[in-house]
């Protein structure tokens, strides 16, 4: 089932001489459940991609749609709202707010929602990321891996169908790394979130089941290196 | 003005605000689980599966939000369904097919004994045959079965803690042998303290198969080295070997059922490594493979540790 | 210090990034500026504007005396007070043949020395002023009447008197001005007589001559120029001025007059009592109008409340400049820590950190000032301009125009040096802080962006799981709250300062105010219903001069004259004995005398022997008389018991208020203030007969006292013991506000008909003051009638005329007019200030937001939900705030009360609270706007930017 489409995505900044494209004519659709990684040296466009997917960012021309809703025609507002329920965001830094603690922190889409968030839930979540002796400690007080933790646990919990992260391990070192994406495929595996990641490391991008690479804004590689089982459950 | 008639003015003005207000808001509601409704219908409507539509502040769109979550989870679970019986399908077919050979073969010989033109030598080299035929049915019948009992979920799996270190040796204890013959080494750096919560025997059998393969594919002079290592979130047992590698085109391919690689032994049926994935994804783990062709086979396998949220 | 250039340099980059808050600071500083030479310049302006005006009007000398002799003279050059001496002299009339007009066929030959000519204003319009004794100048109202005469012309003086001889039966009346000219009797005109041209009136002339005494002075002049016509010449006298020169040396007559100029602020009423003895009080006059703003500490009261004044304002000024100007150094401390931080990293110390803030402040203040200095000499100009008619129209009234005079500004170069001084001091006081903090900053504070970060040690349960049961914008505004503590906390310092500022200032302006009111004004009881007439003729008894009864005539008969009303009062017409008071009277009176004395020296019987039994045993009884048919209205309406035929009623005034201000005993002052009502004064009630003796001696008397029966003037009835009057009410001003207004004072008054005053006229030696109050429309009268009064005045008459706008003419009304308009002016700009002080604490505030603001919006949060948090946050900021600022606004306004009374006097204080509701509504609606303009124009910048951007 067709989760996302990116209909002839293009970003421009600036005009005439001072026109810089970020993105040209960007096409490609993901599957429920998929891993994606996408590639690409700096510049390439890929973050501004990822954050036209996200609604963060609206494109010059093209059309997103996620669950079939074209997304960018909505009000802001709107977005917002759909963006709570059915988008992730984890990015390499400053994902949580510095004010609130981790438990806080992680269950500010739920909060923003207006829904009372389930207490076993968080406690469930809490555990299977290792904060649990860390659950009041605010940001400030956290490693990096900590904190990049806590924003996946945010993204769990309020279960979003579609999660994406840029650079997520980009401030870590290789051991938080390492778990950092594990525990980002295991959301794809176990809960079926899917999954787009941004990432200049080769052998974190070799663990999805596709890689798109990209360069000045276009794709011009898009590899599947894995097969769904035939089961459906690889 | 009589006061009286005033107040009691401003209290219908208010009494008449507040009815047109709770009449609004009524229908307000009812126009909104009117769309809930319609669009549940259209969910249950295999064919035309909605789109969600915008989205606002509110219980009710929370309630369709969950809604649609489900229901597209549940739209994914059935065309895995339905993928799942073309499977078995398929499977059964393949099934028929693995036993069809070997009996095949077992009905020749036995028409050639019964036929009584052979020599002692050659009988008993027809009955030997017939033998390992058997032999081979009754274990593809027997990993079929597992495999069938593992789809089904009906397979048990006890769950202990296991010193890998424990499983890891029986293992290689029991190919120390076939090691031997085949001049390669096989070392082991498996820490004690590592454990894992796991059926020992089913996870015996898993690592074996796999620890099997390498042998396998590993040359004379080669090594196999197996370790491991405890994380934060799991046990990762790592089974290398430098062998003579899986192609490019096979390696994604390896762990599918009655799969043939170019290089595989004409004995093997493709089930083995198979079931060892399917036995540890079962038992919360995951194995994957890494190879370069020529240069050797690494495996990871790992079993993580928290429970299943 | 080279290396400190380049700190400057990025100093200044930053500023010119931060163009908005850069302009809104030199702005603040400006205004400050602005303010401090409103309050020094304007000042100054205003005293030379009213000096000016009154040198108009009467002449710029401080005094005058006359018909002094050289010995005199000499005397008052030894005066150390006396700067500067001209001489006048008048030298009376001459016939003038080349005059253009009949009615005015003479010429006032006067001769000033230069000092005079400038002093008394006279202005050339042709020619040139006389440069020595044989020079003249002419009014040139001679010219404008068709007179013949042109500089180069020769006169020749023989000066004369002018009597009128009454050869009737009849007792001649003349009057512009009033003359009576008994039958058979000859008298000298007063100077500015009129003429009665024979040829136009062959009557007057049959039985009355005008005869030319001369006073054996003669000259000659040649005319070298005309001048104004000088103050002094009526268009209806008989003559034009002539004025020559003079000095010292010339003097012809005998006797002459002077005009002095002191040194004004040395001047205290020894002074005056030297010069009054010195030359008699009739040959003395004071130029009150110009001394008063020359400084003369005799204006005690106005001084200190002037100076008052401008210490207030420039301590409200520094303070509130101080805030603002420290806020906009903490507001901008974030970037700056950033950019010195790194460059602390280089190596820049401390000092060179500090010189940041400093050279930033300069920055400011350059433009600053001389934008302030501007704008502060446009507003004073600008409103001198306007204030100055105003002003005009509320001085005393003598039948001239408001003079057209232009108000220039007074720039005083120590003004100039003060305000620079304290805008100077100002500033860098207020930088010393931020200063300081800045020289600390690191490397790691600027890299890290959070200078808090591993310092805080983690507080268990400090930010526990339970704030998640409430409302998103719940959780997050609190949160936001308690963990951003610096800004907040300039938030609600902002806050707190605006209120207390608003509240106090208003409050402080108010108690000036009423201080200005109480000191300045003419708090003692008048007539409140006849103050929508227009003019006020008052008399008090002049002997033989005048009778009330002709004056009251001329004015009714006056053209345009209408709505004549009249009133009679006096302070101490009548006595009482003191047993007619009540004990409460006596008893608070014991009280004020006793703080004379140390402590405990002073006993009761030494006081009832003083005051109540010993040799005085009477108190003095002040009268107010309202007309016949308005004091029946009176008695009607305030329920007073009936009188009839032969009773003298009477209403008591129960106003009375006593205090040590008012009271004082020569010599010795009050070990303290005190201030007392007394609710009733006197013993008898509604009723009773209240016994009134008169201040007059009968012949019996007088003989017992051996006094010579000749020289006393004895009253028309001669009572033996005291007149009855029959109480028929005990009222206070407040229940009678129609007809009374003002506070209490000492003095005891009672309420009677005219009938009544008549009657105590009768037994009195001294009749009892009379008012005139009217309305006309008649400019041609008014100039009669104050001619009159003015004529009148001279010979010594006691008789006042003037617009009842100034009630007796005080320029202390116009300055506490003044007063109240600065005052609220001030409470305004200040308090804009202060809420300018808000609105860029709250803008920066919520610039530091963006980041969150990005994130929450990333993460699904709508601009409503934004907006609920920032509300709560800056609801939580208002309560805070609230609760600093409540209880400090109480104490200020205390201790301002406190301190008014202590050194004023007792009057009734209001606490503002209703203001302070208002105000708080305000404050409260909005901050609540403000945070909704800046959080809308947050949330249009880009998300995408604020999470991509790193911290250095």
């Amino acid at each position: 089932m067709e989760l996302l489409r990116c209909e002839n995505l293009s970003k421009v900044y600036g005009t005439g001489d001072g026109k810089t494209v970020a993105l040209q004519d960007v096409s490609f659709s993901v599957e429920k459940g998929e891993f994606v990684s996408i590639v690409g040296a700096s510049g390439s466009g890929k973050s501004t991609l990822l954050h036209i997917i996200g609604g963060v960012d609206k494109p010059t021309s093209g059309k997103v749609f996620i669950n079939g809703t074209d997304i960018h025609s909505q009000s802001e507002d709107k977005l917002a709202i759909f963006r709570r329920r059915h988008i992730g965001l984890v990015y390499q830094f400053y994902n949580l707010l510095p004010e609130l603690n981790v438990d806080e922190n992680i269950v500010l889409p739920h909060m923003l929602d207006g829904r009372k968030p389930d207490k076993e839930r968080l406690d469930k979540i809490v555990e299977y990321l290792g904060l649990s002796d860390r659950r009041s400690h605010l940001p400030s007080e956290l490693s990096g891996g900590q904190q990049q933790r806590a924003s996946i646990g945010r993204a769990l919990f309020s279960k979003p169908e579609l999660l994406l992260a840029d650079e997520p391990t980009g401030n870590l070192d290789r051991k938080n790394s390492v778990e950092i994406v594990e525990l980002l495929k295991e959301s794809n595996k176990k809960f079926g979130q899917t999954l787009i990641l941004i990432t200049h490391d080769e052998n974190i991008a070799l663990q999805a089941d596709r890689i798109i690479y990209m360069e000045d804004g276009k794709i011009v590689k898009d590899d599947r290196i894995k097969n769904t089982d035939l089961t459906g459950r690889e | 003005m009589n006061p009286y008639l005033i107040a009691v003015c401003v209290l219908g003005l208010i009494v008449i605000a507040l009815v047109v207000y709770i009449a609004a808001d009524k229908n307000r509601r009812r126009k909104e689980l009117d769309e809930l409704i319609e669009f549940l219908t259209k969910v249950q409507d295999r064919d035309t599966f909605p789109d969600l539509g915008l989205e606002a502040e509110g219980r009710m769109l929370i309630l369709r939000s969950e809604i649609y979550k489900l229901a597209s989870t549940l739209q994914e679970q059935y065309a895995g369904e339905v993928k799942k019986n073309t499977y078995m399908a398929d499977m059964l077919s393949n099934i028929s097919h693995q036993i069809k050979t070997p009996l095949t073969a077992i009905n020749l010989m036995t028409d050639a004994l019964k036929s009584g033109n052979m020599d002692e030598v050659q009988r008993r080299r027809c009955i030997a045959n017939i033998e390992d035929q058997t032999d081979h049915i009754t274990w593809l019948v027997r990993t079929l079965l597992t495999l069938a009992e593992i789809d089904a979920g009906v397979l048990v799996l006890k769950k202990e803690s296991v010193q890998v270190r424990e499983i890891i040796d029986d293992i290689v204890s029991g190919i120390a042998i076939e090691a031997d013959i085949k001049d390669v080494a096989v070392e082991v750096n498996v820490p004690d303290e590592n454990t894992v919560n796991c059926d020992k025997r089913w996870m015996s059998e898993a690592l074996s198969n796999i620890i099997k393969n390498s042998l396998q594919h590993t040359g004379a002079g080669g090594t196999i080295r197996i370790s491991s290592e405890e994380t934060n979130l799991s046990v990762n047992i790592r089974i290398e070997d430098n062998g003579c590698g899986i192609s490019k085109k096979d390696l994604p391919h390896i762990f599918e059922r009655f799969y043939h690689g170019e290089k595989s032994d004409p004995g093997s049926n493709g089930i083995g490594l198979s079931l060892s994935k399917q036995i540890i994804n079962s038992q919360n783990g995951t194995v994957s493979c890494e190879s370069e062709e020529g240069k050797g086979t690494i495996f990871e396998i790992k079993i993580y540790k928290s429970a299943t949220v | 210090m080279r290396n400190t250039k380049i700190i400057h340099q990025v100093t200044l980059k930053h500023m010119k990034m931060n163009s908005k808050r850069t302009a809104l600071s030199v702005a603040g500083i400006a205004l400050m500026v602005m303010l401090l030479i409103c309050v020094f310049v304007g000042k100054d302006t205003a005293f030379r504007y009213f000096t000016d005006v009154a040198s108009a009007r009467s002449g710029a000398y401080h005094f005058a005396v006359y018909d002094i002799d050289r010995e005199k003279l000499e005397t008052i050059k030894g005066y150390s007070e006396v700067t500067d001496i001209g001489i006048t002299e008048d030298l009376k009339l001459t016939d003038f043949e080349k005059s253009g007009k009949p009615e005015r066929p003479f010429l006032n030959i006067r001769r000033y020395s230069s000092e005079a000519f400038e002093w008394m204003n006279i202005k050339v319009v042709e020619g040139r002023l006389p440069e020595n004794g044989n020079e003249i100048v002419i009014s040139e109202a001679a010219v404008q009447d068709g007179s013949t005469v042109k500089i180069g012309d020769k006169i020749e003086a023989s000066t004369f008197t002018r009597y009128i001889k009454n050869n009737s039966e009849y007792d001649t009346f003349l009057s512009f001005p009033l003359v009576k000219i008994p039958a058979g009797e000859t008298v000298e005109l007063p100077f500015n007589m009129f003429y009665i041209v024979p040829e136009s009136d062959e009557e007057f002339y049959k039985e009355h001559e005008e005869i030319h005494e001369p006073t054996g002075y003669t000259g000659k002049y040649t005319v070298v120029g005309f001048i104004e016509s000088p103050v002094f010449e009526d268009a209806g006298c008989a003559w034009y001025s002539a004025i020559s020169l003079t000095d010292e040396s010339m003097i012809q007559s005998e006797t002459f007059n002077a005009l002095l100029m002191t040194d004004a602020k040395n001047i205290d009423t020894d002074f005056y009592t030297k010069l009054i003895d010195l030359v008699g009080v009739s040959n003395y006059d004071a130029n009150d109008q110009v001394l008063i703003f020359a400084g003369s500490s005799s204006q005690d009261a106005l001084n200190y409340i002037v100076r008052g004044m401008q210490i207030f304002f420039v301590v409200l000024i520094v303070l509130i400049s101080v805030m603002l100007i420290y806020n906009v150094f903490a507001l901008s401390y974030d970037e700056r820590a950033r950019y010195l931080g790194m460059l602390s990293s280089v190596g820049a110390t401390g000092r060179q950190k500090r010189s940041s803030v400093y050279f930033e402040a300069l920055t400011l203040l350059v433009p600053a000032l001389p934008i302030g200095f501007g704008l502060g000499l446009v507003t004073v100009k600008i409103a001198s301009k306007i204030a100055s008619p105003i002003a005009q129209r509320l001085f005393s009234f003598s039948g001239e125009g408001i003079l057209d005079f232009e108000p220039v500004l007074e720039v005083k170069l120590p003004v100039v040096i003060t305000v620079i001084v304290l805008s100077i001091v100002t500033v860098f006081i207020s930088a010393l802080i931020p200063a300081r903090k800045i020289s600390k900053v690191g490397p790691i504070e600027s890299i890290r962006g959070n200078k808090k970060a591993k310092t805080k040690k983690h507080k268990e349960n400090r930010n526990s799981g339970t704030l998640i049961t409430r409302s998103v914008s719940g959780m997050l505004s609190s949160r936001f709250l308690k963990n951003d503590k610096s800004k907040s906390f300039g938030i609600i310092r902002a806050i707190a300062i605006f209120f207390i500022v608003t509240v106090a200032v208003y409050f402080g302006t108010s108690l000036i105010n009423l201080m200005a009111d109480y000191k300045l004004r003419d708090n003692s009881v008048r007539y409140a219903y006849l103050s929508d007439r227009e003019y006020c003729l008052s008399m008090m008894d002049s002997g033989d001069l005048f009778e009330f009864d002709d004056i009251i005539d001329q004015v009714k008969e006056a053209d345009g004259v209408t709505d004549v009303a009249i009133c009679r009062s006096d302070m101490w017409p009548l006595l009482v004995q003191n047993d007619t008071l009540s004990d409460e009277y006596w008893d608070d009176f014991y009280e004020i005398i006793k703080l004379y004395y140390p402590a405990g020296e002073y006993s009761r019987e030494e006081f009832e022997k003083d005051f109540i039994h010993g040799e005085y045993d009477q108190t003095s009884l002040g009268v107010i008389g309202f007309e016949d048919e308005v004091f029946d209205k009176l008695a009607k309406d305030v329920n007073a018991v009936s009188y009839g035929e032969g009773d003298f009623p009477c209403i008591i005034l129960n106003n009375m208020a006593m205090s040590t201000d008012e009271y004082s005993i020569y010599g010795q002052t009050a070990r303290d203030y005190r201030y007392y009502e007394v609710k009733d004064a006197f013993v008898p009630g509604e009723g009773d007969i209240l016994p009134v003796y008169p201040v007059a001696l009968t012949r019996a008397e007088a003989a017992e006292r051996g006094y010579d029966l000749d020289e006393i003037q004895f009253p028309e009835i001669e009572l033996d013991g005291p007149l009855d009057l029959k109480v028929i009410k005990k009222v206070r001003t407040d229940e009678i506000g129609d007809y009374l207004n003002g506070t209490g004072s000492m003095q005891l008054y009672i309420i009677v008909p005219l009938s009544v005053v008549d009657y105590f006229d009768k037994i009195n030696s001294q009749k009892i003051d009379t008012a005139v109050f009217f309305n006309c429309d008649d400019k041609e009268s008014i100039k009669l009638l104050s001619a009159i009064t003015d004529q009148l005045q001279d010979d010594g008459g006691y008789i006042y005329f003037n617009s009842t706008d100034s009630h007796v003419a005080e320029y202390k009304e116009i300055i506490a007019n003044l007063i109240s308009v600065v005052l609220i002016v001030f409470t305004v700009i200040s308090s804009s200030i202060c809420l300018l002080n808000v609105y860029s604490s709250i803008s920066a505030l919520m610039v530091s937001r963006r980041k969150h603001i990005a994130m929450l919006k990333s993460m699904g949060s709508t601009f409503g939900q934004l907006l609920g948090t920032e509300i709560r946050e800056s609801s939580g900021m208002l309560l805070r705030s609230f609760l600093i600022a409540v209880p400090v606004t109480a104490l200020i306004c205390r201790l301002l009360s406190g301190f008014m009374i202590r050194r004023f006097g007792y009057f009734t204080i209001h606490y503002p609270w209703v203001p302070a509701i208002i105000l708080t509504a305000f404050i409260i609606a909005s901050v609540l706007l403000m945070t909704v303009i800046c959080l809308k124009r947050e949330n249009k910048i880009d998300i995408i930017e604020e999470i991509k951007r790193e911290s250095v």
